[in-house]
Order: C-alpha cells, then sequence, then structure tokens
C-alpha cells in the first residue's frame, strides 16, 4: 500500500531576532489511507509545526528549509500559494486546539462550511448550504437548520470544534490534522470529540495526524505514534509495541508519568528537568542532560533512529538496556 | 432581530442629554462679555431705544426665565430671532445647512476611501516603501493643522493652478462637487490620517489571525480571504473611531468653512460669535450637538450590523 502522506527528512527554521533557528529537524513519517497516527510530545518538542508544514500553514517568519513533503501524489514543498489552495480542503484538511479563535466571529457557522464548498466545487449558495446543513447532522450538531444562521459565539465549545470539524471536512478532505482538537474542551467533550473523529475515519476512510500530550488518547484512538523531543522523532512505531515496550527513555518517562495507568495510590513519576529551548540544543542527543541511562558517548553526536522491532524505530542506541534499567 | 431594539429605545434616552445640551449652550452664551443690543444699535443710540429692544428680544429678563422662554419657544420649533440678520434663526439656519451637510457627507465619503486605499495599500505591502510612506503621512498628516492644509491647497490648486474655486459652495450638484472638492478633501485628509493608522493595525492584526488562517486551511485564497475574513473583522474598531471623529469633524467644519469661505453653518458660527449674535450661536450649538448625537447613533447601527457579537 503506497502512502498517502510521506514526509522525509523535514527541517524548519524559525527566525529569531539573531538569525534563524533549528526548530525541527530530519523528520520523516508516513501515513497510510484511513490511518491514525497520534503526534505526542512535550511543549515546544514542533508538533505543530510539523503538522502544519504538511499544509504548510507556517506563520510567518517559520519556513520549511529542508526535506520533502508529498500529499496524494502533490508535492506540497514544491507547491506556490495558488496551487496550495486547491489541496488545502480537497486533499488536506485541519482542526486547531481553540476553536473560539478558529472560528471567524462576523460570519456565519452556515457560511464557513458553505465557503470551501462553493471554492472549490463551484456549488451554487443553496447547494452548498444544503451540504453545510448534512455536515452539521453528519458531525452531530442538533437542529441544523436554525443553527447554520447563527454566529460563533452562540455555540458552546465543543459544538464550536465540532462546526471546525464540519468545515474542515466540507470537501471531503483524504487527511485531516488535528492539532490538540481536544485540550481546550471539558473532559466530557473531550470524549464525543475523540468518539466523532473515529466515527469520521471509519465512515469516510480518513486518515487522521491527532497532536496531543495525552498518552491515554494515543492508546485509545491511534493505531501509530511517532514521539518528539527538541524537534526531532525520538521513536516511532505501531502503538502497542511502543507504548507498551517503549524503545527510548524519553518515551519511557512518558508512560510512567501518565495517570491512570499506574496503580492506584503510586506517585506518578515525571520527568525531571526541562527540554532544551531552540538556542540552547545541545550537539548530540537532547534528552542526555535528563535522561537515566545516559553515557558521555551520547552528548557527542545526535544518534542516528534504528529499528527496534518491526515498523518500530529509536533514536537511542542504548534502547536495549530499556526495561531492566526501569 | 431585536438586536435592533435599542433602535427605537434610544430616543428616549437622549431626551435628558438634550435638555443638557441646551442648558450648557444656553449658559455659555451668557457667559461671554459684550451686549448684543449695543452691538445691534450702536454705542451712540438713544438708551430708551435701546431698552425697547431689549425688551423686544427678551433681554431684559432675568436669565432663569430667558432659558425657559427659549426651551419653550424651542418646543414650538421657533429658534428666536436673529439680532443680525433680522430674520428667525430657524429660516437663517435652514439656508446655510446645505452646504454643511454636502461638506460633511462628501468629506466622511472621501475620508473613508481615502483611509481604506491607504491602509490595504500599507497592509498588503507591510514594512515595505509603500507601508512606510503611508506611514509617514499619517504621522504628519496628524500634526499639520487643517486650516493650514487649507490655505496651502488653496495657494496650489486654486491660485496656482486655477483647478478649484477659492470660495462658495456652488449650484446644483456636479457644481457643489467641484466647489466643496478642496475643502471636503482637507477634512478627508485630517480625518484618514486618523483612521490609516488603526485600520492598517487591524488589518495586520487580523491577517495573522488564527481563523484566518483556519480559512486558509480550507482552500480559501488570498483574495477572498483578505476581503471576506480580514476586511470585516479590521473595520469593526475603526467604525467605532471614526464615530468618535466625526463629532469632531463637525467642529472641524468651522475652521474649514472659514478658510474657504463655504456660507455654511461653521461659517455663520464664527461670524456670529464676533457679532455677539446670541440666538443664532445657541441655534447653531444645538445643531451641532443634535448632530453630534444623531451621527453616534448611526454609528452604533453599523456596529450592530457588522458585528453579531455587540448588544447595545
Ligand atoms: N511563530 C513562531 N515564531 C517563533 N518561534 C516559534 C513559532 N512557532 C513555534 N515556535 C517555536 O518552535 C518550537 C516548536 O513549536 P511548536 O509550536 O511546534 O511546539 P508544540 O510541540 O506544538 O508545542 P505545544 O505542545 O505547546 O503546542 C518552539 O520552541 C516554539 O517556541
Ligand atoms: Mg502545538
Amino acid at each position: 500500500m503506497s502512502a498517502l502522506l510521506s514526509v522525509s527528512d523535514l527541517c524548519i527554521d524559525v527566525t529569531g531576532s539573531d538569525g534563524p533557528m533549528r526548530a525541527v529537524s530530519d523528520v520523516s513519517f508516513d501515513l497510510a489511507e484511513g490511518e491514525v497516527m497520534g503526534l505526542v510530545g512535550e511543549s515546544g518538542s514542533g508538533k505543530t509545526l510539523t503538522c502544519r508544514s504538511v499544509l504548510r500553514l507556517l506563520p510567518r517568519k517559520v519556513a520549511i528549509t529542508g526535506g520533502r513533503i508529498e500529499l496524494a501524489g502533490h508535492r506540497v514543498t514544491e507547491m506556490t500559494e495558488r496551487q496550495l489552495a486547491t489541496v488545502r480542503g480537497p486533499v488536506g484538511a485541519m482542526i486547531f486546539q481553540n476553536p473560539t479563535a478558529h472560528l471567524n466571529p462576523v460570519m456565519t457557522i452556515g457560511n464557513q462550511i458553505a465557503e470551501p464548498v462553493r471554492i472549490h466545487e463551484g456549488a451554487s449558495r443553496a447547494e452548498a448550504r444544503a451540504r453545510a446543513r448534512d455536515l452539521l447532522v453528519q458531525v452531530g450538531i442538533p437542529d441544523p437548520d436554525s443553527r447554520l444562521d447563527q454566529y460563533p459565539h452562540e455555540f458552546s465549545g465543543g459544538m464550536r470544534q465540532r462546526a471546525m470539524i464540519a468545515a474542515a471536512l466540507a470537501c471531503r478532505p483524504r487527511l485531516l490534522i488535528a492539532d490538540e482538537p481536544t485540550t481546550a474542551l471539558d473532559v466530557t467533550v473531550q470524549a464525543q470529540i475523540l468518539r466523532l473523529l473515529l466515527d469520521l475515519r471509519d465512515s469516510l476512510g480518513l486518515a487522521i495526524i491527532l497532536v496531543t500530550h495525552d498518552l491515554a488518547v494515543v492508546s485509545q484512538t491511534c493505531e501509530k505514534v511517532a514521539v518528539m523531543y527538541a524537534g526531532r522523532i525520538v521513536e516511532s512505531g505501531p502503538k502497542p509495541a511502543v507504548l507498551g515496550r517503549p524503545c527510548h527513555p524519553y518515551t519511557e518517562g512518558l508512560v510512567a508519568s501518565q495517570p491512570g495507568g499506574g496503580v492506584p495510590g503510586t506517585l506518578l513519576k515525571a520527568i525531571p528537568g526541562q527540554p532544551p529551548g531552540l538556542s540552547d540544543r545541545p550537539p548530540g542527543c537532547a534528552f542526555a542532560p535528563r535522561c537515566p541511562i545516559a553515557r558521555s558517548s551520547c552528548e557527542s553526536a545526535v544518534p542516528p533512529l534504528e529499528s527496534a522491532g518491526p515498523a518500530h524505530r529509536t533514536a537511542c542506541p542504548h534502547w536495549s538496556e530499556l526495561g531492566a534499567a526501569a | 432581530m431585536n438586536r435592533y431594539r435599542f433602535v427605537l429605545l434610544r430616543p428616549l434616552q437622549l431626551v435628558p442629554v438634550l435638555i443638557g445640551i441646551s442648558l450648557v449652550s444656553f449658559l455659555l452664551i451668557h457667559a461671554l462679555p459684550g451686549d448684543p443690543v449695543r452691538t445691534l444699535v450702536g454705542m451712540r443710540a438713544p438708551p430708551d431705544v435701546v431698552e425697547r429692544i431689549r425688551a423686544y428680544y427678551g433681554l431684559d429678563q432675568p436669565v432663569i426665565v430667558q432659558y425657559f422662554y427659549f426651551l419653550r419657544s424651542l418646543a414650538e420649533g421657533e429658534l428666536g430671532r436673529s439680532v443680525v440678520y433680522r430674520m428667525p434663526v430657524s429660516d437663517l439656519l435652514a439656508s446655510r445647512a446645505g452646504p454643511t451637510l454636502f461638506l460633511l457627507v462628501y468629506a466622511t465619503l472621501l475620508g473613508i476611501v481615502l483611509t481604506i486605499a491607504l491602509s490595504v495599500t500599507a497592509a498588503r505591502n507591510r514594512g515595505r516603501w509603500p507601508d512606510q510612506t503611508i506611514r509617514a503621512f499619517s504621522t504628519i498628516g496628524l500634526g499639520f493643522p487643517s486650516f493650514w492644509i487649507g490655505l496651502m491647497l488653496i495657494l496650489v490648486f486654486s491660485v496656482r493652478l486655477g483647478l478649484f474655486p477659492v470660495s462658495g459652495a456652488g449650484q446644483g450638484f456636479v457644481d457643489r462637487l467641484h466647489h466643496l472638492f478642496l475643502p471636503a478633501f482637507t477634512i478627508a485628509l485630517a480625518l484618514s490620517a486618523v483612521l490609516t493608522r488603526t485600520l492598517r493595525a487591524s488589518l495586520i492584526e487580523q491577517m495573522d489571525a488564527d481563523h484566518v488562517t483556519a480559512a486558509r486551511s480550507r482552500g480559501v485564497g488570498d483574495k477572498d480571504v483578505f476581503w471576506r475574513h480580514v476586511v470585516p473583522n479590521s473595520l469593526i474598531p475603526t467604525i467605532n473611531l471614526l464615530g468618535v471623529n466625526l463629532g469632531w469633524l463637525i467642529s472641524g467644519t468651522v475652521v474649514v468653512e472659514t478658510v474657504f469661505s463655504v456660507p455654511g453653518l461653521g461659517f455663520l458660527m464664527t461670524s456670529s460669535i464676533f457679532a455677539r449674535d446670541y440666538m443664532t450661536v445657541q441655534a447653531i450649538t444645538l445643531v451641532f450637538a443634535l448632530a453630534t448625537v444623531l451621527i453616534t447613533f448611526l454609528v452604533d447601527v453599523v456596529t450592530v450590523a457588522l458585528d453579531p457579537r455587540v448588544r447595545m
């Protein structure tokens, strides 16, 4: 099966006051049609920049400086802004962490959902509105006829996220990028939105990149996982392997620090220390200063990814010592 | 639709405001030194003539009584008589309101067009020379008084180039557009200097807004993003500022009409102040205050129409 999305050796630079700094380095991953991949890692590890670059939606002063992205046969990294506009929507679409800020406050929900349909399919006003109505039903918004003409401020947080999903799906994309879609929502609503995403995956055959901090979410929803640390993927592979038998000390630390998995009453083990900032990333393994099994050789060169099992890759050369150490 | 209910309620809330305005304008003019009757008849008129004229205009009564006379006649739509023009003030104002109204609308429209053109150009070329030029223009524009700009425009376009008349308001629509272009342009320049800063800043802020990124993520192209998402959201703060500045704009017509000798209310205002024509000054003050209130109200209506989140 050929991949729907293929990212290889992606590098992203951020231009600060003292020149460009590398924010994301040599990131590679593939995603098949209908597959759900979790992208996890601490704050600042580069998850948002990585997934936004798939649709080339990077902010000002942030640029892709290396690597290739291919989405359903489109060479995203080489396209002009005009060409990108034809890919965004019908091929790949995105939903965001904060639905309130990501909806236009002065445009009706119906118009925001209908807009891409009119642009990409040249649909009439009435056709696009009918599609918008169907989409509201599909994402579980009750009373769609009156909801179409309402504005975002008349929706609850969960309903806004549903509306944003409807707008993203309006042109039937094959890939949905979901950047922390539930972080800003109530716990009960979080579960509903995740359920909705999985239902949509099943009914539409949608591939999903799900960015999250929450390993519990990954274990409930994803088939594979990529773990990012300081701008690199440090471990990736099938979910059961990565979460069940982590082969990188950082992943192991993340798993150990998750609530719920452990025995009630035991303390959560937080990873000591902080990830390095953009300007003080070490020359070797960026995790070495916090790593329980680090040795001096770890600090000299960035360790390459190596195989730790079927489709399972890790950037720790000492992965075979894990498990025993824990 | 009940977001628009304030359209019906607002006039009721305005009654105390109007009473306040009338009181202030009445008292202000009476605080001024100088005797209007003496101005009218001259210093050498016999005392009994002076007293008769004083009584005729009600100026021999105590101030508070004069105020109630004033209110009563206001209620009857009667604004008193002008001691200078010897005619009812209402007729006098009616004959002068046309040019001022025309000038105000003309200047506002020119100002809006200028503001949008400048801000859009600046925002779409952020940091490059068109942006820097326009920012310099708005900073400099804020610093120059409009009477000076008006005089310079007269000097260049009327005196040197002979493109526009030096004074007057013209007859008929096209002639009026021609006559009032320079005065309207003077006001529009000042207005757009203020508004361009705000609109440019909001446009730039909105171009980076999250909802704009989201629209782009659905394949909405640059042009549609700009006109359908960026501009409508940017107009809201600018409309509010326009509302504040339109009040100032009305007083601006006083200066500009005087510089350009436009026979409007502003020009009448200055000449009436010098002539101590109490009734006329009072009436114009009232009309200007009323117009300010009305414009603020209109701006509220526009704001509610533009921003579904707003309730008045
Ligand atoms: N617009 C920007 N300008 C400058 N630096 C940026 C910008 N966006 C991201 N960065 C930097 O790039 C790095 C990666 O950021 P990114 O937003 O991808 O992290 P993240 O993994 O999504 O974090 P979080 O979990 O907090 O969302 C961070 O160090 C961040 O400070
Ligand atoms: Mg992020």
